[in-house]
């Protein structure tokens, strides 16, 4: 599976460019998109997802014009969006029934296996007669990555499928993608720079409706090595000034301290430290030289 | 503090489209009543009493006193309910807020905005005299106190008295459900007892009139001997003049001390505290509470991933129609499962029981109840609630996926626009098929109260599923085509609602055939002798002419999908 989307732009009727020529070539393995609110992020999934189309650009899946034969990516699609609802009292059980039976799933007996499965695998299985609109959010969340899932999807398309969900769900969730996400095309979209880093083989950094990184996490860490430098600041003062000397790339709180990261090929002295880079500096990094520019 | 809630209720309100909707609701009815002379209840009886004098004007104050009954219900009970049914009920009662200014404020704002709602009863029968087309002869000089006097002593009196009480059940059960419900009851009580009531042929025209909550009764004890100059002249007294003397003065104090009375009531007994305005015992807030602490209970689970099991995707004619099924039992659930479709239906019932009551009066006669008489009795009150689902429902199903916001998951299935638009289709016309049953039953319950044993199905059948449901049905394929095309589903109501009011004003003014009256057919008589006689062909064509339109037009949208995301 390998999903090529080609300049795709689009202008939304207020004016706003959600997405501006943007170009990804996205294999078969996890893909993370990753970028402030309002990037273009859901904009871009939505599109792939059959559900909006773009102004220009192409987008295709083996073969298959995703913007054309809608129907033939919805037969491989799982899809979760950032964003949804459900209908008012109806069990999760009958809904995932209902979703199997639209997705193709007509074999009774694989269907009950299937729901079940996901019940068990989402943690949902003692609630799964109960009526969806008690759900709270995480376990909303969760029948909505069920949900996703059913039918053994083979581009899997989740818009930040982790908010709302406790650590423990989390992982359990990023396990589960992770196991399934070898044979097939999974693209999810999050603002958690953490996310990607412990899922991804590839990923996206997201602004503005423009591409500004694409690449592999990993080597994009080893881009920054030693150019990382930490130090705490005692007042607001003082960090007002660094601010203004150096190209400072983010703050973290340290026990009521800030401490500030700050990109510089050497030392910027005065008491900075190297310290190692994480995928978050690269994160910010991008996105305060795109401010910048 | 007060004042905060109050500008905070009339704020939400001017900005709610709802607000403006009900306005045009009476407007629209007080507008016609004066530019239509068949249209409303004044104008088709007597021909001389003045579209715009004070008794007409009274008389629709009152009807609008009835027929308004779920308005009030809609603005007053909703304001209190808002908080929980939002959820921010949380965000609120942890600020410091008195309990006066909560309570007085949402109410102070309901009420207003109710106000300015039946304004439009005002304004439309003012309008309506400028009508060029109108009969100006049954029109005079627009008097200022004749729209004032009625509408403060009947509509602002009723707003504050059926307004509190609905306020005070909202904010004593917070049930939306409840609201609704009693609004209905009311309704269905009322029209309930002015029938007993007028079985019982009684003279007494004081109590009867003091203790009347709408006021038709009252109306009729007051004005029943007036002359027509006295109604082209004279208002309800607001002293002890007049026929019934004082019974107008005596009902509107009785009803307005009823209204401040629930208020105290309410003031008594409403808790300004989340434990107990949020009980255990209360649906669907508790459920989720509870389903959360099981939550939490749960013992720790294995992280690792079980492998989920493999499944064969199968696309094809036996898939569609799986998914047409599994999508129309899906839409019928969700119309069974809501509160307003068994209110309708409720409605329906007591309306079919209580004009099968009559059935076998025929002018003041008692005849047999035979089937003819029985089904035209049960059908013909029947009938608009038939209308009134399939105005409904086409706009619940058509919306249905936009509104809970389950768009993103729906329009990204691998299914047809054709099936889903068929299982929307299927459903409403399941509905309406079990509402003609229920029809049907109503009738034959009536025959054998009266004591008439001798049904005749065929008669029943022929009537209700050959001629009424076509027409139902054209109907059906109309509303969901309005509902396809406009973007806002309340647009796609009024043009819905137009075109069926609209028919019977064409109609009064000349434009009478029903190949360009939509969904019209021709008027037909039944009789037990020679059935439907020489109409038959008449209105095969015409229905068959109808429903072959509203087919082709339903067909033509139903294909393109109309993503939220444009």
């Amino acid at each position: 599976m390998a999903l090529t989307i080609t300049n795709l732009s689009k202008t939304y009727p207020n004016g706003v460019r959600a997405l501006k020529n943007v170009s990804l070539t996205i294999g078969n393995n996890m893909f993370g998109l990753v970028g402030p609110n309002g990037a273009g992020k859901s904009s871009l999934m939505r599109t792939v997802a059959t559900l909006q189309d773009p102004d220009s650009g192409a987008i295709t899946l083996d073969g298959i014009d995703v913007l054309k034969q809608k129907d033939e990516v919805r037969k491989l699609l799982g899809y979760l969006p950032q964003e949804f609802g459900v209908y008012p009292k109806l069990s999760a059980v009958d809904m995932l029934n209902h979703l199997a039976v639209l997705k193709g799933v007509t074999a009774r007996g694989e269907r009950k296996d299937m729901v079940d499965a996901l019940l068990q695998q989402t943690n949902l299985w003692d609630v799964r007669k109960k009526a969806l609109s008690t759900y709270s959010g995480g376990m909303k969340q969760r029948f909505g990555i069920a949900q996703a899932l059913l039918a053994n999807p083979r581009l899997i398309i989740v818009d930040e499928p982790t908010a709302g969900l406790d650590p423990a769900e989390r992982n359990r969730f990023l396990n589960l993608l992770a196991s399934i996400g070898r044979d097939v095309t999974v693209i999810l979209s999050t603002h958690i720079v953490d996310d990607v880093h412990e899922l991804c083989s590839r990923m996206a950094i997201i602004a503005n409706g423009e591409v500004l990184l694409e690449g592999v996490p990993s080597e994009s860490l080893k881009e920054l090595e030693g150019q990382i430098w930490s130090r705490v600041v005692a007042t607001d003062d003082e960090l007002r000034t660094l601010e203004a000397q150096h190209h400072v790339i983010s703050t973290h709180l340290s026990a009521g301290q800030h401490e500030i990261r700050v990109f510089s090929p050497s030392s910027p002295g005065d008491g900075f430290e190297a310290v190692a880079s994480n995928l978050e500096d690269v994160y910010f990094l991008h996105l305060s030289r795109h401010a910048k520019n | 503090m007060f004042w905060e809630f109050f500008t905070f209720e009339l704020r939400f309100r001017i900005k709610s489209i709802s607000t403006y909707v009900y306005f045009a609701v009476w407007f629209a009815f007080s507008f016609l009543s004066v530019a239509s002379e068949s249209f409303g209840p004044v104008g088709g009886s007597n021909g001389k009493v003045l579209l715009n004098g004070p008794y007409a004007i009274a008389f629709n104050d009152i009807g609008s006193s009835l027929f308004g009954v779920i308005i009030v219900a809609a603005i007053f009970g909703t304001s209190i309910l808002r908080d929980f049914q939002r959820d921010t009920y949380q965000i609120l009662f942890t600020k410091p807020v008195s309990k006066f200014a909560y309570l007085g404020g949402r109410w102070a704002g309901s009420f207003v905005t109710t106000v300015f709602a039946f304004s439009g009863m005002i304004f439309g029968t003012w309008c309506g005299t400028f009508a060029p087309w109108a009969d100006h002869s049954r029109i005079t000089a627009n008097h200022l106190w004749w729209y004032i006097q009625p509408f403060l002593s009947l509509t602002v009196i009723q707003i504050f008295f059926l307004g509190s009480l609905f306020f005070a059940v909202a904010a004593l059960t917070r049930k939306i459900f409840i609201v609704y419900l009693q609004g209905v009851a009311l309704f269905m009580l009322y029209v309930i007892g002015i029938t007993v009531f007028s079985a019982t042929r009684s003279l007494d025209h004081f109590w009867s009139g003091i203790f009347d909550p709408v006021g038709f009764v009252l109306f009729d004890d007051i004005t029943r001997y007036w002359t027509v100059v006295e109604k082209n002249t004279l208002l309800l007294p607001w002293d002890w003049s007049g026929y019934s003397s004082g019974v107008f003065l005596y009902n509107r104090l009785l009803w307005a001390a009823v209204g401040a009375a629930t208020l105290i009531v309410l003031w008594r007994l409403f808790p300004m505290s989340v434990e107990a305005l949020t009980a255990r015992s209360q649906g669907k807030r508790a459920a989720k509470a509870r389903l959360q602490e099981v939550e939490e209970a749960r013992p720790v689970r294995s992280l690792v991933a079980a492998k989920l099991p493999r499944v064969r995707q199968m696309f094809g004619a036996g898939t569609t129609f799986a998914q047409y099924l599994s999508l129309t039992r899906l839409r019928i659930r969700n119309i069974t499962h809501e509160i307003p479709f068994w209110a309708i239906a409720g409605v329906l019932v007591v309306f079919a029981v209580n004009n099968g009551h009559f059935a076998g009066r025929v002018g003041g006669v008692d005849v047999w109840p035979v089937t003819f008489l029985m089904v035209g009795a049960v059908e013909g009150s029947a009938t608009l609630f038939f209308f009134i689902v399939a105005t409904l429902y086409a706009a619940e199903l058509i919306w249905r996926e936009r509104d809970t916001n389950f768009d993103g998951i729906h329009d990204a299935l691998p299914m047809s626009e054709t099936t889903d638009w068929l299982s929307k289709l299927t459903a409403i016309v399941f509905i309406e098929i079990v509402l003609l049953a229920v029809t049907m039953l109503a009738g034959i319950v009536m025959q054998s109260i009266a004591g008439y044993y001798h049904y005749e199905l065929a008669q029943y059948l022929k009537e209700l599923y050959l001629v009424t449901f076509p027409q139902v049905l054209a109907f059906t394929f109309f509303a969901l085509f309005v509902q396809t095309v406009v973007s806002n589903k309340f647009v796609g109501h009024g043009i819905v609602i137009g075109v069926f009011v609209l028919q019977p004003l064409l109609y009064s003014f000349g434009w009478e055939n029903t190949l360009y009256l939509p969904g019209q057919i021709p008027s037909y008589t039944y009789s037990d002798m020679n059935g439907y006689g020489h109409f038959v062909p008449a209105l095969v064509w015409s229905m068959a002419y109808w429903l072959s339109i509203f087919g082709l037009l339903a067909d033509c949208v139903c294909a393109p999908r109309r993503g939220r995301f444009p």
